[in-house]
């Protein structure tokens, strides 16, 4: 999926170049349809409310900061609350499913592959299905509204992700390198830390930044599980928006500052997304 | 990889053990509401007062703000059963609080506080009734607000040559003369709950003071002839009304009576409010009101009121702060910023705006009946289920119907037993 | 032989803590959530938030009252609302990926640059997107104020609070509808099954589908579910939740199908275009053919996610605007809003069987494929 290859079939039709001009023309209409949203929103955070509630639509203006600044005060806890949450149940999910995935690839046994699907059964189970056990666990706990919490709540929904993704990282390896080791007498612990952990290091950088944008993304658990004090952005956003609906410009910088991070790492992980939702059906 | 996973889990545990530590410092009251803005300022004005009076005692505000106080009940239930409660938190007085939270037996019983204070008297006599239950008083109301009010613009009436409607055969009547001389929507009605609001306001001009009261007490039937009534004049007023109900907020509602777009509009007196502050009308020339058709002499009340959950942590200060609330003193510094009239029959009047004295007359002499709306007559349960049943009336139109819903409602929400 | 016992012994070690978490944490709590689901929990307030709830067995009475309780018509329109969605929503997601896919497949100039820009939108959460979408659909601004700049009055749709509804039938009509299609199902079955030669299987699927049909006809008419007709259908609210989530997730679908595409060896286009295929022909006959794989995959993926949808119609329309209503929400409310924990569990289960349905039949194929290489 390089930018350079071109097919010889395109090459074929060079002559049609209406049709190709045209084909471009759409490409970038399209391209301005999909771009359109997001462009608005950012747009408007830097808008005042009345600019931002004009019609027509005001195109041209002296941007402002002052909805980053005020939305900024309620941001910033939600942001340490999401960064904790996020990077916390991704490293833990990394702590857990690691070795699991690295004993499912090297000692590939008949029922591994069972073991794999059933842990990534998990994965499609809707969240509605265990709310309301977890909830009492979490009232029991006293893990209501905590950080811990909401970690241990996203390392549960990231660890079949990250067992299956690094599973077929690990398995791309030669088994050749883990057999000269093994000649070598290298222990278990030797082949997982000298081998499986630096070849496979792409691999676990594309499938962090997955879990990364999966934990910074959820929605149901954190609305549910968290209220105030380990509220992530997502909720910060959702009551935000159902609070002040008529602070737009406000609500639009605080939505730019929550996907900023998002557009980067989804920027640098497309592919690993793309593979991730899809759970192996493409690779 | 393990040892910074400890590193980690050790950091965090000890930022939450400070955090909580440095609280735990000094004396302290925490009072959890959903009032921001406007009514924010209002309650800076309460702590002020409690801090003169109890010095060294520090209010923690733990506001959430938004959504009409769901974001905040969600909080609420989040600590209630994480056994973190507040000291003092914000409730609509009546069956919201003691539906969701007495019969749990999560509530201290109030009634020492209003007999040490005094109290028993300082309230209406309906109030207290409405605030209790299994003999127990359960909140201290602060604020009074008005249900049953119908908005309008008197030089808009005047130049249609109709008057507000006494009774709602009257308003029908009204509605064909104004959509005779063109107005297509004589009524306007937001989304949400204010559909409900609209309706408890037909019921109770519909039914009287005493069918409203026999509706929550069990003695007259939803399903009954005459309560199934209501549904059908529900109806008809709603034919009255804007077609585009669900996409506009109550404010936007009352937009439209001011723009002239529509002639009468039913909403709660905080209208009064944002019509007043925000939209700079003067009362009885920019705006005007009545009660709402046939409900004249009664004063559909709501109120938010506040409860001291059992194992509150600061609970001496809790009914300090209480104390603060309930008395002349603290409504009269909180209810002309918010907006609204003193639950108690005592305020000073010259305090208020010009609709808020006339509000508070009608508070003095009026019998006092319990809004559905707004949590004083019945429990969330039912509450959270009666908007699907307005929902399909408003799509459907079956009365029968509606009305058998109804029943069924109150009867699996316990109402009359 | 003792190494590779120790092996298996390690590996157990590192697999059990991942094992048990998600034994505990998933299949656990949905078998917690279907007692639940069986008992009163939340049918007597004064028990719904108590310290130490007093919690009676009932049965399947929370079930019954779900499809045929008349208090709970608000579920059975969310059902019929999450298919209608789930359908649309598929449909959108295919069409416009594929047309991307080939556009950029034909036109590969700046494909990079193209597939980023299609496929951002997927990294947001649901949230965000939700809350830009909800701004642009307000009745009074937004995509409403577009057609007046190219001189068009505005449009008046009430993107997300309209009220209209259409192919309504009627909730009462239900098991007459379901006996009628399950028939013609069988019918299908018994003719394939002649064809085959299989004479028992055939003689058995007519004999079922007749005794359906007897009854449809009998009984079936004058069946009622609920005292009143309660007529359920598409509410054209969802027109706009449903742009939003094909904005979002058109882009994931052309990834697939361009990968799919640029799968498809150059040689079995050429071989259709020298037996004389026209380009039309080398698409339908061997193109489209071999991306059906691909198609079915997404659906599955794409269908579990509008099947479970919860965020964005939270965050476009809020929770109680009930013409966008849908089963997740609904739960939501529910249990944590309304206190019905044990009615809001039975939702949940429900919601649970149709993301199954879904799930495991295709989740059993990968197992088998996988297994076998």
């Amino acid at each position: 999926m390089t930018t350079t290859s071109t097919s010889p079939a395109v090459r074929a039709r060079r002559g049609f170049h209406t049709r190709r001009w045209l084909l471009t023309l759409l490409t970038y209409l399209i391209t301005a349809v999909f771009l359109f949203p997001l462009a608005w929103m950012i747009l408007a955070a830097f808008k005042t409310e009345a600019q931002a509630f004009a019609t027509p639509p005001v195109v041209l203006f002296t941007p402002t900061l002052d909805n980053f600044h005020r939305a900024w005060g309620a941001y910033l806890p939600a942001l340490t609350n999401s960064l904790v949450a996020a990077l916390g149940s991704t490293l833990l999910a990394f702590v857990l499913g690691l070795p699991a995935a690295f004993a499912l690839a090297v000692y590939p046994t008949r029922r591994a592959q069972g073991v794999l699907t059933w842990m990534l059964s998990t994965k499609f189970m809707p969240a509605v299905g265990v709310i309301v056990p977890l909830f009492l666990l979490f009232r029991n706990l006293h893990l209501l509204d905590t950080l811990p919490g909401l970690i241990l709540m996203y390392t549960t929904m990231n660890l079949p992700l990250v067992v299956w993704m690094m599973h077929s990282y690990l398995t791309e390896i030669p088994a050749a390198i883990y057999e000269a080791a093994k000649v070598d007498g290298a222990s278990v612990g030797q082949e997982f830390f000298r081998i499986a952990l630096p070849l496979s290091m792409p691999g676990i950088s594309a499938t962090a930044l997955l879990a990364l944008i999966f934990a910074w993304n959820e929605v149901f658990f954190a609305l549910n599980l968290t209220s105030s004090a380990a509220a992530p952005l997502s909720v910060f956003i959702g009551q935000f928006k159902t609070s002040q609906g008529l602070f737009w410009a406000q609500l639009s910088a605080a939505a730019t500052l929550t996907v900023l991070p998002v557009l980067v790492f989804g920027w640098i992980a497309q592919r690993q997304l793309i593979r991730g939702l899809s759970f192996g059906a493409v690779k | 990889m393990k040892k910074s996973v400890l590193k980690h889990a050790a950091l965090m545990t000890a930022i939450l053990v400070a955090g909580s530590s440095a609280l735990a410092q000094g004396k302290k009251v925490e009072f959890f509401s959903w009032w921001s803005g406007d009514e924010g300022v209002a309650a800076n004005a309460l702590f002020k007062l409690f801090e003169q009076k109890y010095p060294g005692v520090k209010v923690v505000n733990s506001a959430v703000a938004g959504a009409a106080g769901t974001n905040a009940k969600a909080v609420l239930k989040t600590r209630m059963l994480g056994g973190d409660p507040p000291d003092a938190f914000q409730v609509h007085a009546g069956q919201e609080l003691i539906g969701t939270w007495v019969v749990s037996n999560r509530m201290e019983d109030l009634t020492p506080l209003f007999k040490s204070e005094g109290w028993l008297t300082k309230f209406p006599k309906d109030l207290i009734p409405l605030l209790s239950s299994k003999g127990g008083i359960w909140s201290v109301p602060v604020n009074v607000h008005r249900s049953n009010v119908m908005w309008f613009v008197p030089a808009n009436l005047k130049k249609y040559g109709v008057t507000a409607p006494k009774t709602w055969d009257e308003f029908l009547t009204t509605c064909q003369t104004l959509k005779g001389k063109g107005l297509q929507t004589p009524l306007s009605v937001a989304g949400g709950f204010a559909e409900q609001h609209l309706w408890e306001s037909v019921a109770l001009g519909t039914l009287g003071t005493q069918g409203w009261n026999d509706l929550f007490s069990g003695k007259l039937k939803f399903t009954d002839p005459r309560a199934v009534k209501v549904w059908d004049t529900y109806g008809k007023v709603l034919d009255c009304a804007n077609k585009d109900m669900a996409s506009l907020t109550w404010q936007q509602a009352t937009d439209r009576v001011v723009k002239g777009q529509a002639a009468f509009n039913v909403m709660g007196d905080w209208a009064a409010g944002y019509m007043s502050s925000t939209l700079k009308l003067k009362p009885n020339v920019g705006f005007g009101w009545a009660p709402s058709p046939g409900t004249a002499g009664t004063f559909m009340f709501l109120s938010d009121s506040f409860g001291l959950p059992k194992g509150a942590k600061d609970r001496t200060e809790a009914l300090n702060f209480l104390k603060v609330l309930g008395s002349k003193q603290g409504q009269d510094v909180f209810n002309p910023l918010k907006g609204s009239i003193a639950a108690r029959l005592d305020s000073d009047l010259s305090k208020y705006n010009v609709y808020s004295q006339s509000a508070a007359k009608d508070w003095k002499s009026n019998k006092i009946v319990g809004s559905l709306t707004h949590g004083v007559v019945a429990p969330e349960s039912f509450m959270n289920d009666f908007g699907t049943v307005i929902d399909t009336f408003v799509n459907g139109r079956n009365a029968q119907a509606a009305a058998a819903q109804t029943q069924a409602l109150a009867d699996q929400a316990g109402i009359g037993k | 032989m003792r190494r590779v016992n120790r092996d298996q012994l390690t590996a157990l070690a590192v697999l059990a803590p991942s094992l048990v978490l998600l034994a505990i944490f998933v299949y656990g709590f949905i078998a917690r959530t279907a007692y639940t689901s069986l008992t009163d929990w939340g049918r007597d307030p004064s028990q719904a938030l108590a310290a130490n709830p007093v919690i009676r067995y009932i049965g399947f009475a929370n079930y019954k009252d779900l499809f045929t309780g008349f208090l709970d018509a608000r579920f059975r329109q969310d059902l019929v609302s999450a298919l209608f969605f789930t359908v649309f929503f598929l449909a959108g997601c295919l069409l416009i990926g594929l047309l991307l896919a080939l556009m950029l497949d034909r036109n590969p100039r700046g494909e990079g640059f193209f597939r980023t820009v299609f496929l951002f939108p997927m990294s947001l959460s649901f949230i965000v997107t939700g809350t830009i979408w909800a701004w642009m659909l307000q009745p009074s601004g937004g995509v409403n104020r577009l057609s007046p700049l190219v001189g068009l009055p505005a449009g008046q749709f009430e993107w997300l609070t309209s009220r209209t509804s259409i192919w309504q039938f009627d909730w009462n009509r239900l098991p007459l509808v379901t006996a009628l299609v399950v028939a013609a199902v069988l019918v299908w079955v018994a003719v394939t099954a002649y064809r085959e030669g299989a004479r028992t299987r055939g003689h058995v699927a007519v004999a079922c589908a007749a005794l359906l049909a007897l009854w449809a006809l009998t009984g079936g008419v004058t069946v009622k579910l609920l005292p009143y007709p309660e007529p359920h259908g598409f509410n054209l609210a969802f027109v706009g939740i449903i742009l939003a989530a094909v904005w979002q997730m058109a882009g994931y679908t052309m990834a697939l199908y361009l990968a799919g595409l640029r799968g498809i060896p150059e040689e079995l286009r050429e071989a259709a275009r020298v037996d004389g295929a026209s380009e039309r022909q080398v698409y339908t006959r061997v193109i489209f053919p071999l991306l059906a794989p691909i198609t079915l995959s997404a659906m599955i993926i794409l269908g579990h996610i509008s099947l479970k949808i919860f965020d964005l119609v939270f965050a476009m329309a809020g929770p109680d605007n009930t013409q966008t209503d849908v089963p997740a929400l609904l739960m939501y409310i529910t249990a944590f809003r309304g206190n019905q924990f044990a009615k809001g569990a039975a939702i949940g289960v429900v919601l649970l069987v149709m993301v199954a349905a879904v799930i495991v039949p295709y989740l059993a194929s990968t197992f088998r494929r996988e297994a076998r290489t």
